[in-house]
């Protein structure tokens, strides 16, 4: 059974068990542009909740993308390297980046269903 | 006018303080408290600068070390560009400052703005290249003259000069040039693949017969910003912990080979 939360920072985490699958949302995805570059982190990285997990550059662009929740990164999207444009094409399926070991699941109740996070974008 | 915005001048630099001072500018800048910064500068000497991620292979490094070039890699996104003789601006704002929307190319077209505004003034007829019959290309060129993005300036179907973000959690940097002097074919010829002249269109003030002063300029594009934005500019120096900051970052970051030729971050 998984469930997908939304950060305001518009990454999101689909999350089975006690791992994130984590990527940029469909939103974010159209707002940055044609996406270039994706660089991401190392396996074996722990990060905290809203810090700096990985970096994207779209056309002329350069942006960091933030963890939506703790934990250590158990696995990356090394396809995103040779095909970043996949980030475009399939933001919420395809190209997750980082899977994360969720260290503190109660951190998951600061974050939005997808309900919730249609609702905070229209108010951008 | 009500909103007031920082006006900062520095005359022309060496590139790795050129982008120390910008970086240290960005995280000095308290959303909440701070007006927008605006900073005019230019380079001495000339210097190639790279975008954030890159790869320094683009680059002919024995070409640009025989030419007295310098290399920088900037924090923001885009292709290489070569620093001469050129008007170049940086600017920090929260989008709610300058009334931007989200979207990276819709916040491009109107930061750049203020950059038509100042061609127009000079008596130029400048255009976006998505509103000309130009080719706009998809994806990042490795030299930055040699290819059009949907907002790159054009006058007569030539680009002029280059306009890059790096954007954090709530703000936003910009920074961008308007080159004076021609530097195109230097600049292209330091590639690792060189840009063939038939491949490049792109201008730069001079060529197209502008004879202003560089002061003149500097003024003009500032008196440009604060018609477009309707903010009023309040001339200023960096404050005490941006310049102490900017030299941490010189001597940590923009001098060291780490970040400038593999683009890693000497700390976070």
């Amino acid at each position: 059974m998984s469930a997908i939360y939304f950060s305001k920072e518009h990454e999101w985490a689909m999350v089975e068990g006690n791992v994130a699958k984590v990527g940029i949302s469909e939103y974010a995805a159209s707002e940055l542009g044609d996406v270039t570059f994706v660089d991401l982190p190392d396996v074996g990285k722990q990060v905290r909740q809203d810090d700096f997990m990985a970096a994207i550059e779209s056309v002329k662009a350069a942006s960091d993308i933030y963890a939506p929740v703790s934990g250590k990164v158990i696995s990356v999207n090394n396809n995103l390297e040779d095909d970043p444009e996949q980030v475009n094409r399939s933001p919420e399926q395809d190209a997750w980046m980082v899977k994360l070991e969720i260290s503190d699941v109660a951190e998951l109740a600061g974050l939005m269903s997808r309900e919730q996070y249609l609702e905070y974008i229209k108010t951008l | 006018m009500s909103a007031v915005c920082r006006l900062i001048n520095h005359a022309p630099a060496a590139g790795a303080w050129n982008m120390a001072v910008d970086e240290a500018i960005l995280r000095n800048f308290a959303a909440a408290s701070q007006a927008p910064v605006l900073r005019l500068y230019g380079w001495q000497p000339k210097a190639l600068s790279l975008g954030r991620y890159q790869p320094v292979s683009a680059v002919n490094l024995p070409l640009c070390q025989q030419h007295d070039i310098d290399i920088v890699r900037r924090m923001s996104g885009g292709g290489a560009v070569l620093h001469g003789d050129e008007l170049t601006y940086s600017l920090v704002c929260t989008p709610q400052q300058l009334k931007l929307c989200g979207s990276v190319k819709d916040s491009f077209r109107l930061l750049t703005s203020f950059i038509i505004s100042f061609y127009q003034q000079l008596g130029l007829a400048p255009a976006y290249a998505i509103d000309t019959a130009a080719t706009v290309q998809r994806g990042r060129a490795a030299f930055c003259y040699a290819a059009n993005e949907a907002y790159d300036i054009l006058i007569a179907d030539e680009k002029i000069g280059g306009n890059a973000q790096r954007r954090l959690r709530k703000l936003i940097f910009q920074h961008g040039s308007i080159p004076l002097g021609d530097y195109l074919q230097t600049g292209a010829a330091a590639m690792q693949h060189p840009v063939g002249a038939k491949d490049m269109r792109a201008t730069c003030l001079r060529k197209l017969g502008i004879t202003a002063t560089r002061d003149e300029l500097t003024k003009l594009l500032a008196q440009s910003f604060s018609e477009q934005f309707k903010v009023s500019l309040r001339v200023s120096e960096l404050s005490v912990e941006e310049a102490i900051m900017s030299e941490q970052l010189l001597a940590t970051k923009y001098t060291n080979d780490n970040w400038t030729l593999a683009g890693e971050q000497p700390c976070r």
